[in-house]
């Protein structure tokens, strides 16, 4: 199991996630990003549903990093197109425990919403 | 840099001083990506930029004031002036809330006119907002500074209104209702004051 944080909080404690959170969690889970490649990756997993500007952005990195849930990498340029050098984020091993435990109370959440008949037949 | 990245260095100005220190540099280049990538509306993108600072910025400014909070109560100092501003805020606001509640009884409720009724409402308000705030700082909550900063305003408002009807308020009364909040005010200034020297999180 994954250290927890100085706080000794556990994962479960962490949730709910809220949507941002997880979203960018998720988009970590992949490997290390910077900003704005979190920002695309969220909008195309999503199919444009889930929009995240600078400040929601990076007012969520800073919580995360805070909470130890994500840590930042060296600066250095985007392979791709970058101009300039831009700060990295990776989720930590805590963080992907936290991811987890969401993705787990998020699929108990749709099995009881298929039990219901709510939305489509439980798999067989 | 064009007028956009101007526009929006100047939008960031919302967020407190050391998240701008940490996270500026950063949200321009994605604000830059953003607007390389952005095909349609100009105002439609802008409106996305503006709702997301409308949405972010307060939430930052309230954690920092938190942290600046808090970080000063862990002196001695700050301790004892906070327990000091509480106490004198519980007995001020309950003073308040019983003084209002017995002119109201006293003049009757009925008789009272539009400004009176006012008055007295906002009096009693500003009572439970000082109670409130008292115990906030005395508990640590999180909601201290927002509550003590709404007591300390809705007090000054209130006896603004009070003074205009009585212009012939005693002493004792102008320092409860004018001079603490203005303490308080003061009080959370300062504290945000010394926070502020303190080094910025990189």
């Amino acid at each position: 199991m994954a250290k927890p944080p100085a706080t000794g909080r556990s994962p479960e404690s962490y949730l709910p996630l809220t949507p941002a959170t997880f979203h960018i969690l998720l988009a970590l889970v992949d490997g290390e990003r910077h900003g704005y490649a979190i920002m695309t990756e969220v909008v195309e997993r999503s199919e444009n549903t889930v929009r995240l500007g600078p400040g929601t952005l990076y007012g969520s990195l800073k919580r995360l990093l805070e909470e130890e849930l994500v840590d930042e990498s060296a600066e250095r340029r985007d392979a791709e197109s970058d101009d300039e050098r831009r700060r990295y984020y990776r989720i930590t091993k805590f963080g992907l425990s936290v991811a987890r435990a969401e993705a787990r109370r998020l699929e108990s959440l749709v099995r009881t919403a298929r039990r219901k008949k709510l939305i489509g037949l439980e798999p067989t | 840099m064009s007028v956009a990245e101007t526009v929006f260095a100047l939008l960031l100005r919302a967020y407190p001083a050391s998240f701008r220190a940490a996270y500026a540099h950063e949200m321009s280049l994605v604000f830059r990506d953003m607007r390389r990538v952005h095909r349609g509306s100009d105002a439609r993108f802008w409106a996305a930029i503006v709702w997301d600072v409308v949405r972010s910025a307060p939430a930052q400014r309230l954690q920092r004031s938190r942290e600046l909070f808090s970080r000063n109560n862990q002196t001695g100092e700050g301790t004892i002036m906070k327990t000091m501003m509480a106490i004198l805020a519980i007995l001020i606001g309950a003073i308040e809330m019983v003084n209002a509640l017995v002119e109201g009884r006293a003049a009757g409720m009925a008789n009272l006119d539009g400004s009176a009724f006012l008055a007295l409402t906002m009096v009693v308000v500003a009572g439970v907002l000082l109670l409130a705030s008292g115990i906030a700082l005395l508990r640590d909550w999180a909601a201290a500074v927002g509550l003590s900063q709404a007591a300390a305003v809705t007090c000054l408002a209130a006896f603004a209104l009070v003074f205009r009807l009585n212009p012939t308020l005693s002493i004792f009364a102008n320092i409860l209702g004018i001079g603490f909040p203005i303490a308080l005010l003061f009080f959370l200034r300062s504290n945000r004051g010394r926070g502020s020297r303190a080094p910025t999180m990189a």
